[in-house]
């Protein structure tokens, strides 16, 4: 697998962006896992998970059937559990879902703070299943209330984080935030996949230096 | 993987096919083609019957009629001893009915009678549990609650190795629904697969995300009814 194109991406990305990935139904997810384990581990920066839901349950049963090796026992992985049931990796914090969305955003907002207080800056935040949190609030103030707190993280220098979205799943869901999602981030990338890959593009960036910038991963050889 | 490089299956390499995902976990073929559905079943049949692995099919407001009267119109009948059925509500009662279940309001209540059921007909050995006419389900109940439910599980489900579970959906019934759950359902799925059209009596098979489509480094496939499964025969 040849990732030195996205090495370069995402040592682009500064301290306290916010960087939206948006994808489509495929095995992007597990292979961007196992790229950010692999990237993390090499240059030693703490990699914390947000795991919404048995996202990172589900894509390591995914990576199992497809042959993919993903090893998340790893002194730099940290997982930050929301919802669900199968722990997976280093849980080092547990936030209950709330339906009401202050009551859980509270409780997130404390959960985090104390794992990054821990770890040194800036960590790589890699958030998965964010798609079912947007499914499990119900009205649209829930929903704003998630996209707002989502947006007082935009700046915080502790961490650089990707938000990996299923951009036909956020489309189908009854309260549409995809369009504010990308409002308030930093840097939109769009991944089309292929058979044995992926097509990458950089549709927004502070940085004009990534603007439109196009690559192709191959996943030729994985293991 | 060499024999499945060639993008138009025959009928030896449906059975590979199969094997393929004959590791547990969950598959959904997504149908966009007139007979896609009539195609899929009863490959899926045929695959049971040929290997021996039982074939439970959870039929939800009567669909497995739909689809098996159509097979009949093209000559093709089976035994109902080779489709064991868990039937969801409804009263057409088509292959070897094994239990009756009730429409639940609670999916939860709903699902674990279903488990039950899969446990008391299959206590051992493989099977393939085969999900039928969940559209109409989730017309009925087009709600969060009832989607998030399918989802955890289906991922209950992620990690069982006796069994396989498919879902076969017609997406035109699906996708226009204020609160659509296929792109939800594939992120969870192990493989998706969808059937996008009929060329001169082939079936085009779209490898959404797929194993095979890793190994056989392609995407689409081409397979012929009359050919592997002798219709119109």
């Amino acid at each position: 697998m040849e990732w030195k194109n996205v090495i370069e991406i995402v040592e682009s990305i500064l301290p306290g962006e916010t960087v939206l990935v948006k994808y489509t139904t495929s095995y992007i997810p597990e292979f961007l896992l196992r790229f950010f384990i692999d990237y993390t581990g090499e240059k030693n920066i703490p990699l914390i998970i947000d795991d919404d839901f048995d996202t990172l349950y589900t894509i390591l049963a995914h990576a199992k059937h497809i042959n993919l090796t993903i090893n998340l026992d790893r002194d730099n992985v940290h997982v930050l559990k929301t919802g669900g049931q199968f722990e997976v990796g280093n849980v080092v914090a547990k936030v209950p879902f709330d339906p009401d969305s202050r009551v859980y955003l509270a409780n997130y907002a404390e959960a985090s703070a104390k794992v990054y207080q821990r770890t040194q800056s800036p960590a790589i935040n890699l958030v998965l299943g964010l798609e079912e949190l947007f499914l499990s609030t119900t009205n649209p103030l829930d929903a704003y209330q998630t996209v707002l707190r989502i947006q007082k993280f935009v700046g915080n220098k502790k961490r650089k984080s990707f938000y990996i979205i299923n951009e036909d799943v956020m489309k189908n869901l009854p309260i549409k935030v995809l369009g504010e999602l990308e409002r308030i981030s930093t840097t939109v990338i769009r991944l089309i996949p292929y058979h044995t890959g992926a097509d990458l593009k950089v549709l927004k960036s502070v940085n004009p230096h990534l603007i439109e910038t196009e690559t192709t991963i191959d996943i030729e050889g994985w293991d | 993987m060499e024999s499945l490089k060639t993008t138009i299956i025959a009928k030896n390499n449906l059975d590979l096919m199969f094997d393929h995902v004959q590791h547990g976990g969950i598959e959904i073929i997504e149908n966009s083609t007139p007979l896609g559905v009539e195609f899929a079943l009863h490959s899926i049949i045929e695959y049971s019957r040929h290997k021996g692995i039982p074939l439970i099919v959870e039929d939800i407001f009567d669909t497995l009629a739909v689809y098996l009267s159509h097979l009949n119109f093209m000559g093709i009948n089976f035994e109902d001893s080779d489709i064991k059925v868990i039937k969801v509500s409804g009263g057409q009662e088509v292959g070897k009915v094994l239990a009756r279940i009730r429409f639940e309001n609670n999916p939860y209540v709903y699902r674990k009678k279903i488990d039950q059921e899969l446990d008391r007909v299959i206590p051992e050995g493989k099977y393939i549990h085969l999900v039928l006419g969940l559209e109409r389900l989730i017309s009925l109940q087009n709600d969060p609650h009832t989607v998030r439910a399918i989802l955890s599980l289906m991922k209950e489900k992620l990690s069982e190795e006796r069994g396989m579970s498919i879902y076969i959906i017609e997406k035109s019934l699906v996708e226009n629904l204020p609160l659509n759950p296929l792109p939800l359902m594939e992120n969870v799925a192990t493989s998706v697969i969808e059937l996008t059209g009929e060329k001169r009596e082939l079936i085009k098979i779209r490898l959404k995300k797929s194993r095979l489509a890793l190994l056989a480094h392609t995407e689409y496939l081409f397979i012929s009814p009359r050919e592997v499964l002798r219709w119109w025969g």
